[in-house]
């Protein structure tokens, strides 16, 4: 019994937007088609194999000039734990000042990621 | 009106977000007193709602959120003896450069300069601005509103959220909302395509599997206090509602996501000539056709790049600076040359070129009419092309910048005309 899987995925590497289609055979290695550069064939691997996005979000931060500020993900993370991430920094009330670049959140969820200040916050 | 400060400055620039910090910086390179009036209580602009990443790759070399971006040149400018003035809306300019603006310590500050830099930006199409009939309750919002409630207030602003328009702001809060625990019922086109960037497309809509509506537009608003509900309709290629295509769906918030208007209700007060663009008439140096008051960013065209409205205003910034310092001569009238936008070109910026420097290199940015995907720019002056550059996919969507070397003795006339021509497809291109 032979088992064929078809994915299709939409480049974003550039505007073009190359439809590439990954097929994957029992016993033999995946086959790329529709890419046209080396790094949309990088590209449909990697979103193949274990999509990974960047987490873009914002916390709460006490004593700030702003309610919440800006905070992101120093690498990307497995797209699947997006969700959870947000929900767990959502959590966290952190404190006035902080400056960009900051650790604010360090190996998020032991993914060894961290998370890191977008922006000054000054005190109110 | 009592006037309680009067404040005198070689540049001012007026709006503080990434045109603005640019050009005051640049200007101030050229040790001239610079000033930047903004709105807002602290600088940056909108860049400091855009929490998203995919800022600064060209300018910077690395991705950064919006909020990074804004923040390098603030804190650059820390290190510079420019003047900021906050929390102060300018009301009034004049030709002369006298600039009124009002704010709350001061009531009425009139600020009188050498040259000044138009950096207001732009702001967004409403409801109205459309025409969507329907009820007149809450819960309609544009997406940028939105996007500043949710990223800098702390506020969500919707539970369930119908996003009217594909551009690149309104898949954006599609993803903020649905990652902050609302539902986006749909985003809703009326064109065949996405109008976004497909990186947009992909990783805001599908990855979240909020479905997009394309060749569709809302044709009513539902809602006693709140919104309970949009129709959506089909459309045909005019964007005429189709009959018997309506249905409802429920949802408590509708944003609209429907184009950006260059904000110039000063530039027409000081009697800035405008274009096609929305935003001024402009020379190779950004300077308007009132002598000393240049433009920049989003005010002169809408960009879908931060990185390129940084570059644009550095170069009004040096040359606001320079008018101040060394008062140039303007060209007659007959002697500028005239830009024109040929072939499948919209508009191109700048619509004039005064003066060639000693490098003679021009740096022309225009968008394309309508998509192509084997095409060429060419630049021409009376039949003879000056010079061809293949691109091998054009969209409206996305701005082409180019840098030029003109060579005044190669123009036939005082003209040049910027065309996209499409080309014959390359064998094995097609995917």
């Amino acid at each position: 019994m032979s088992e064929v899987k078809t994915t299709d995925i939409t480049c974003i590497i550039c505007p073009t937007g190359c439809p590439i289609t990954i097929t994957e055979r029992p016993e033999s290695p995946i086959e790329i088609a529709g890419a046209t550069c080396k790094r949309g064939l990088e590209y449909a691997e990697q979103e193949y194999r274990e999509p990974k996005r960047m987490l873009i979000t914002t916390m709460r931060i006490d004593g700030g000039t702003l309610p919440v500020i800006p905070v992101r993900s120093n690498k990307e993370l497995p797209k699947k734990r997006i969700f959870e991430a947000v929900q767990y920094v959502s959590r966290i009330a952190l404190k006035a000042p902080i400056k960009m670049g900051t650790v604010v959140v360090p190996n998020l969820l032991s993914l060894g990621v961290d998370v890191i200040a977008s922006r000054d916050i000054a005190q109110r | 009106v009592v006037v309680v400060r009067e404040i005198t400055t070689d540049v001012a620039v007026i709006g503080g977000g990434p045109s603005g910090l640019a050009a005051a910086l640049e200007a101030a390179k050229n040790r001239v007193r610079v000033l930047i009036i903004e709105r807002d209580v602290e600088l940056g602009g909108i860049l400091q709602q855009c929490i998203h990443n995919g800022f600064g790759l060209r300018y910077f070399k690395e991705e950064l959120t919006g909020p990074e971006y804004a923040q390098r040149f603030i804190n650059q400018l820390a290190e510079t003896s420019i003047d900021v003035l906050c929390d102060t809306t300018v009301i009034d300019l004049k030709a002369d450069i006298t600039i009124t603006g009002v704010n709350k310590s001061d009531g009425v500050v009139i600020i009188k300069a050498g040259a000044v830099v138009l950096a207001m930006g732009c702001r967004e199409r409403t409801r109205g601005a459309i025409n969507i009939p329907g009820d007149r309750c809450a819960g309609v919002f544009t997406a940028g509103l939105a996007q500043r409630l949710v990223n800098m207030d702390g506020y969500l602003p919707a539970k369930s959220a119908v996003i009217v328009g594909s551009g690149d702001i309104g898949m954006i809060m599609a993803r903020r909302l649905t990652l902050e625990g609302a539902t986006v019922a749909a985003v809703v086109e009326a064109l065949p395509y996405a109008a976004g960037l497909i990186r947009n497309r992909v990783q805001c809509l599908e990855d979240y599997a909020i479905p997009l509506h394309l060749c569709h537009t809302v044709t009513h608003i539902h809602g006693k206090k709140r919104v309970q509900g949009v129709t959506i309709s089909q459309v045909d290629d005019k964007w005429r509602p189709l009959k018997g295509t309506d249905r409802f769906i429920a949802c408590d918030t509708v944003l609209f996501s429907v184009g950006l208007i260059p904000e110039n209700e000063l530039s027409q007060k000081a009697g800035v000539e405008l274009c096609t663009t929305g935003g001024p008439m402009v020379n190779e140096r950004c300077e308007t056709s009132i002598p000393g008051i240049f433009a920049a960013g989003n005010v002169l065209q809408v960009h879908d790049l931060v990185d390129w409205v940084t570059l644009e205003a550095q170069r009004a910034g040096t040359h606001a600076a320079l008018y101040v310092k060394e008062s140039p001569q303007r060209n007659l009238a007959q002697d500028r040359i005239r830009v024109i936008a040929g072939d499948n070109v919209g508009y191109v910026i700048p619509q004039f070129i005064d003066h060639l420097s000693a490098d003679r290199r021009i740096q022309f940015s225009f968008r394309p009419k309508a998509p192509d995907k084997n095409a060429q720019v060419e630049i021409e002056s009376d039949g003879a092309v000056l010079l061809t550059r293949k691109h091998r996919h054009v969209i409206p969507s996305e701005m082409i910048n180019l840098t030029a070397k003109i060579d005044p003795a190669a123009l036939k006339n005082r003209e040049l005309t910027v065309r996209l021509v499409s080309q014959p497809h390359e064998e094995g291109r097609t995917a």
